[in-house]
């Protein structure tokens, strides 16, 4: 609650402050209004005799001049709101005498009329010094108020985004879906493998086209595996499916004790294409034949980076294949 | 008319994700170094007050590209049939489960008659296993353009260009992770040229980006506005009675000081990044070089800060605002007397003021006892390490693209963020809005502040060609 009120005063203070202010204009010259109305009232409705008086010793002269100076406002326009020294004079009250007028006028109806027409002075006074700085200041008050409003609908929270989108387009550029997350699968992984690559003749079949001279991919495999190479075949790539199917059926003719190593580059994603080669190559050379999928990487050692060998080990998981294996190479 | 439509295919693993993630400034985008990450399509229109001006469509990646030519092969007819035969394998194989991933990414080119944009990488090695689906993608006869994107750090560009051209009227290079804005923009005018009545949703579509960039630029110059601002003034206080000791509380009421300036400072930070749509962004801020050093470390100030003869001057300009003032109030009877004193009096001050940020300062309150009162810091060069920090930040994230998903590390850029390099005229400028700020000591008057020192701030950021 606390909070909420400082908040308020910090955002709404200023325009408090000036509705008040407003707020009292707005009666002062209601007031003043009701004055002048009271005053016009009086003066049309009652027969009014006005007179002045002083305990002072001032002289008609000094009183007259007082007035003249209140209605210089007006009084090159408005001469009937000025009143004149002889005014002055008859209208002076005195404590001692009967009635008005310190030069007794004879003639009481004609000092009657006289003595009625303080009346302009005194509504000009009361528009003049009255109703007229109210109307000012509520004017200002008005003003200001206004300008405080503005300036604190501006800082409103919120009221920055609102006005830019309102000047602004809204550009959206995001899905306006959420992604369809692909289903994650726990494969275990086949760590027992019946027999490594311990050396001994094998087979191997350059997957996709690895850029590798045969002699190259020899020396490799004996070097890292001691893996002496009967024959490389190709498959996957810009290979036929009917060039896989051939390589499939030659190696089904091979010894069963001899190891099928599949090389393949390490640094391009295994697809569900090289997953149905091996499926295709599993039904033709029987369950317990070893394969070795060796990812060959980049580097000039032909050795490929953890990230690369980890997605291989992940996807050939998925064959549930226990004769089927991962088989990084060995930095040299 | 229906708006343009692309689809972003290839290869699994090769970027398209992280295409579609910087195009489309979208950081939800799953992007992960093991394939098949995309199983199905997502459609990112670009929208501008709801009218969709075009729409990306991120797809799986070709998993069994062979079979499928070769199914496609065997029903082969004239060319005219060839889309027609794509048509068929897609309806023959949908929901079977095994041409998924193909039946999936061939179906917008089929139906909305999408645009091919076809990403490989280009720092891995070009290879034959990527014939077959260029050739899949050729038999829809939908207009094509090749993206090379580069993910490792090899460089088999040239090879690639010389087999995509083989296939695609248009090849580009574009790198994902590092584009930046005037790159993205630029690829898509090139997408506008792949087919006519392409171009003027896609003129449109760059024109209302380029508006979009420039007012998030100012939001971001509003943030770090309001921030300084802020912490300009900051203060924490501790009322004692009137026997207690100041000294007792001081370290207490510094750090309290400094942990309100570091989580305002951080606000800032989480701000400016949602306003360029980075809603899980992380940042690694015990990795900084500059910034992990903490905001108060002699070697922040002294890095970020201006340098002694600037301060002077901006010194100089704070004490001639305050000067002038005094001149106004004396109807320039003072033949401006007071801005010379001032701008002696602010130069001077500040030289003497460089090394202090705040200290611990005791006031008298009303019915007895005494107030220890931290802050607002009177030092001049505390701003400007602020805004260097800031601009710094902002530069980064407005830099970044949203296919990144490391954490936000702040590198070499730093010198051109340094508030040093900001030009005299313009450090003159937010020197006059910052001595407004200090005066006003957080109060309303502060706001109407806001507009001035975001513009400048504004001009800061343009100058320095940092978003």
């Amino acid at each position: 609650m606390l909070g909420w009120g400082k908040a308020q005063r910090t955002l709404f203070g200023r325009v408090h402050r000036w509705l008040s202010v407003f707020w009292s204009q707005q009666f002062a010259v209601a007031f003043n209004f009701g004055a002048l109305i009271g005053c016009a009232h009086l003066i049309i409705f009652s027969d009014l005799a006005f007179g002045w008086s002083t305990t002072l010793d001032v002289e008609g002269a000094v009183f007259h001049r007082v007035v003249s100076g209140l209605a210089l406002p007006w009084a090159s326009w408005f001469q009937e709101a000025v009143p004149s020294r002889e005014l002055v004079e008859a209208s002076k009250y005195f404590r001692f005498k009967q009635g008005v007028g310190v030069h007794a006028l004879e003639d009481l109806r004609m000092q009657a009329q006289f003595l009625g027409s303080w009346w302009s002075f005194l509504l000009a006074c009361l528009l003049t010094y009255g109703l007229l700085p109210r109307l000012v200041t509520l004017a200002l008050a008005r003003w200001r108020l206004r300008a405080a409003t503005d300036f604190a609908l501006l800082h409103v929270p919120g009221a920055v985004q609102l006005l830019n989108r309102m000047n602004q387009a809204l550009v959206e550029t995001q899905a306006t879906e959420p992604e369809v997350r692909a289903r994650q699968v726990h494969v275990p992984r086949h760590r027992t493998s019946p027999q490594g690559l311990v050396g001994g003749p094998g087979y191997v079949v350059n997957w996709a086209g690895l850029a590798m001279q045969q002699e190259v991919i020899r020396d490799l495999l004996w070097q890292q595996f001691a893996v002496e190479m009967k024959a490389l075949l190709n498959a996957g790539g810009s290979a036929s499916l009917g060039e896989d199917q051939k390589t499939i059926a030659r190696l089904s003719k091979t010894p069963d004790n001899q190891p099928i190593v599949l090389l393949v580059k390490s640094w391009e994603p295994p697809l569900l294409e090289f997953l149905d080669f091996v499926r295709d190559l599993r039904l033709e050379i029987g369950p317990h034949r070893t394969l070795k999928v060796v990812p060959v990487g980049l580097a000039d050692n032909a050795s490929a980076t953890p990230q690369d060998v980890e997605v291989w080990v992940n996807k050939v998981a998925t064959l549930g294949d226990p004769w089927v294996e991962v088989q990084a190479l060995y930095h040299a | 008319m229906s708006p343009p439509v692309f689809a972003v295919v290839g290869h699994p693993n090769k970027g398209k994700s992280s295409i579609v993630s910087t195009l489309a400034c979208d950081d939800s985008v799953q992007v992960a170094p093991t394939p098949g990450t995309t199983v199905a399509c997502r459609r990112f229109p670009m929208r501008v007050d709801g009218e969709t001006l075009y729409i990306l469509i991120d797809t799986p990646g070709f998993q069994r590209a062979r079979r499928v030519l070769a199914w496609m092969k065997q029903r082969e007819g004239d060319a005219s049939k060839r889309l027609e035969v794509v048509r068929q394998f897609v309806d023959a194989h949908r929901g079977s489960g095994r041409f998924s991933d193909e039946c999936e990414l061939l179906t917008p080119l089929l139906d909305g008659g999408a645009g091919i944009l076809y990403v490989i990488d280009g720092s891995r090695p070009y290879g034959g296993e990527y014939e077959a689906e260029m050739e899949i993608l050729r038999w829809t006869g939908q207009p094509s353009m090749a993206l090379i994107n580069l993910i490792g750090s090899g460089d088999h560009v040239e090879d690639w260009k010389a087999a995509l051209g083989q296939y695609f009227k248009i090849v580009r290079v574009f790198y994902a992770l590092t584009a930046e804005f005037d790159k993205r923009l630029e690829l898509l005018r090139a997408f506008g040229q792949l087919k006519e009545e392409w171009r003027e949703p896609l003129a449109k579509a760059v024109a209302s980006l380029e508006g979009d960039r420039a007012n998030r630029r100012v939001q971001s110059a509003g943030a770090i506005a309001e921030m300084l601002i802020d912490m300009l003034a900051l203060k924490v206080s501790k009322r004692l009675p009137s026997e207690g000791e100041a000294k007792a509380y001081e370290a207490q009421l510094i750090n309290q000081y400094q942990d309100r300036l570091r989580i305002r400072e951080q606000q800032c930070r989480d701000a400016v990044q949602a306003i360029y749509d980075y809603h899980s962004l992380q940042r690694e801020e015990a990795a900084f070089k500059l910034v992990d050093q903490d905001l108060f470390s002699e070697h922040t100030w002294s890095f970020w800060g201006l340098t002694t003869p600037q301060l002077l001057a901006t010194g100089a300009v704070s004490g001639a605002v305050l000067g002038t003032g005094a001149d106004v109030a004396l109807g320039g009877a003072s033949l401006m007397a007071g801005a010379v004193l001032g701008s002696v009096i602010g130069g001077t001050s500040a030289w003497f003021s460089a090394k202090r940020i705040a200290q611990v300062r005791l006031f008298g309150i009303p019915l007895g006892g005494k107030e220890a009162r931290v802050g607002p810091t009177r030092n001049p060069n505390f701003p400007y390490v602020v805004l260097g920090r800031a601009l710094f930040h902002h530069a980064c994230v407005a830099s970044r693209t949203h296919a990144r998903r490391d954490a936000l590390k702040l590198g070499e850029m730093a010198e051109l963020t340094s508030t040093k390099a900001i030009r005299n005229e313009l450090r003159r400028r937010l020197e006059r809005c910052l001595a407004q700020a200090r005066r006003s000591g957080g109060s309303e008057k502060a706001f109407r502040l806001v507009d001035e020192l975001t513009a400048a701030i504004n001009t800061a950021i343009g100058e320095h060609g940092l978003a």
